[in-house]
């Protein structure tokens, strides 16, 4: 701290102008206007939580991990849907940073907003693991299987097994901004990607989504893969799973080879 | 999601739709081409356009680009009033 | 707390959305065009259709009719559709291959700095073919419209 004299002289700072809204009490929104000093690797988050800390504790924002892994802080920074957590200012070159909530989605307050709409589309697409043993089966709780995958089969859909469900795409979406009932890039990526995984034995995964608000809203803007902070890149999954709905790609899927693991209780 | 009592699905609607877009690109060319053997001007003439419509295959032409485009832009237009 | 409704249109881009393309890149520029060249198409095709059905009211009815639309007005709403038209067929034949999963790469594991495969150059060169497209034919109809 003896140069902290010194330091402050170098300071660079930052105007940061946060999108203020409290709807529970339906203030008028509007943008309040700070300074804060940053330094190279001064994220965005952490401007907003220096904010916090010492300008005004009453902004509210969502975040978690503050690595990207966790999706929580997104919003949108200079007009595009970003982590706030993987945005540093300085590589943004600009002298004003202007953070708004995610657009598509439902604002609660400042930046935070409400997920319900994104991950109710999510669970919709069921995205989980569908055996068949689990139907016929009555003692399949009993019963614990390993998976034989090859890398290849592996690689088809791990890709989009690396979303953090940030709602970035969702928000980035043309379709999305018009349709409420349009499933969003991010479902319709989770839903080939477990359409792909040689794991899964669900007959009528893709009905889910032939529907006039479903799969076939997409045009391909391309807005989702550009924003992805992870690199899933949801416009190649959806027009992947595009090409089995038209018939044009056979789903050929070889179910991966089940083995039963013996259970202790079993074993002994 | 699901809506079952539609007499097409969306992935059949969306076949249509492209099929109809590419099939009308070709009789457009046609008749585009139709117009371009003669020079703008006389193209327009009434005689001229009269003694196309005694044409069985231009009329074919013509009746087709009207079917073509009317199913693939009121297509269209749906598309972008689904809201 | 009052629970925010699942239907919310709160905080919707709506056409505001459509409206500013240049944020996220070629693709959505070509997403706009694709829409917006659909849309006049339409609108012209059924103008077209109005027109040239005046030719049944006789010889009178269809040359007064064609004096209202050949003027310079006339020409350069006729060019600007030979543009539409030729992007929105040029860019339409690439989104038909793009929406069955030709010409975007196959999925692989992401790397650091990520480059989506599905925005890849094949992509990005075909709309500005189709945009090429476009500008040599309105040239053309510019030259055949107001050469005479």
């Amino acid at each position: 701290m003896i140069n902290s004299n010194e330091n402050n002289k170098d300071e660079k700072k930052i105007v940061l102008k946060i999108f203020r809204e409290n709807t529970a009490q339906k203030t008028d929104s509007h943008y309040d206007t700070f300074n804060v000093p940053y330094k190279k690797w001064t994220t965005v988050l952490d401007a907003l939580l220096y904010v916090k800390s010492y300008m005004d504790p009453s902004v509210a924002i969502r975040y978690s991990c503050r690595m990207a892994s966790c999706g929580s802080c997104g919003m949108k920074i200079n007009g595009i849907p970003r982590l706030a957590c993987y945005t540093k200012i300085s590589e943004l070159e600009t002298s004003t940073i202007e953070c708004e909530p995610l657009p598509n989605l439902p604002v609660i307050r400042d930046l935070v907003t409400d997920f319900s709409r994104f991950f109710n589309h999510h669970k919709n697409i069921q995205p989980y693991i569908q055996s068949k043993d689990g139907v016929d089966d009555p003692d399949t709780e009993k019963k614990t299987f390993s998976f034989y995958q090859s890398p290849d089969e592996v690689d088809k859909y791990l890709q989009f097994s690396y979303c953090i469900k940030c709602g970035l795409c969702y928000s980035a979406c043309p379709t999305v901004g018009t349709d409420l009932k349009f499933p969003g890039p991010q479902a319709l990526a989770q839903l080939y990607r477990y359409y792909a995984d040689t794991r899964d034995e669900t007959k009528n995964r893709l009905d889910i989504v032939d529907d006039r608000h479903g799969i076939w809203r997409c045009h391909f803007a391309g807005s989702c893969s550009k924003v992805c902070p992870k690199g899933v890149d949801p416009a190649l999954g959806i027009q992947l799973l595009r090409s089995y709905m038209l018939g044009i790609s056979k789903n050929d899927k070889k179910l991966a080879e089940k083995n039963e693991i013996q259970t202790d209780e079993e074993s002994i | 999601m699901m809506e079952r009592h539609r007499m097409l699905k969306e992935s059949q609607i969306m076949k249509i739709h492209y099929i109809t877009g590419i099939a009308a690109i070709f009789v457009v060319a046609v008749h585009i081409l139709m117009r371009l053997i003669v020079p703008f001007g006389s193209s327009l003439e009434y005689d001229y356009i009269i003694s196309n419509y005694k044409n069985i295959f231009y009329v074919f032409i013509l009746e087709s680009i009207l079917v073509l485009i009317s199913i693939h832009g009121f297509n269209g237009i749906r598309i972008i009033l689904l809201v | 707390m009052k629970e925010i409704e699942h239907d919310s249109r709160n905080n919707l881009e709506g056409i505001k959305g459509w409206l500013n393309p240049s944020r996220y890149g070629w693709e959505r520029i070509s997403y706009w065009f694709q829409r917006l060249t659909g849309v006049f198409l339409l609108i012209y095709f059924i103008g077209h259709v109005y027109e040239t059905s005046t030719i049944v009211n006789g010889q009178n009815a269809w040359e007064s009719f064609l004096e209202l639309t050949q003027t310079v007005w006339g020409h350069l709403f006729l060019i600007m559709v030979i543009g539409a038209s030729s992007f929105h067929s040029a860019n339409g034949i690439r989104l038909i291959f793009t929406h069955v999963g030709i010409g975007l790469g196959t999925p692989s594991r992401p790397d650091y700095p990520y480059s989506p495969s599905s925005l890849n150059y094949r992509q990005k060169s075909g709309i500005w073919i189709a945009l090429i497209l476009s500008a040599a034919a309105m040239y053309y109809g510019f030259t055949v419209l107001f050469g005479e």
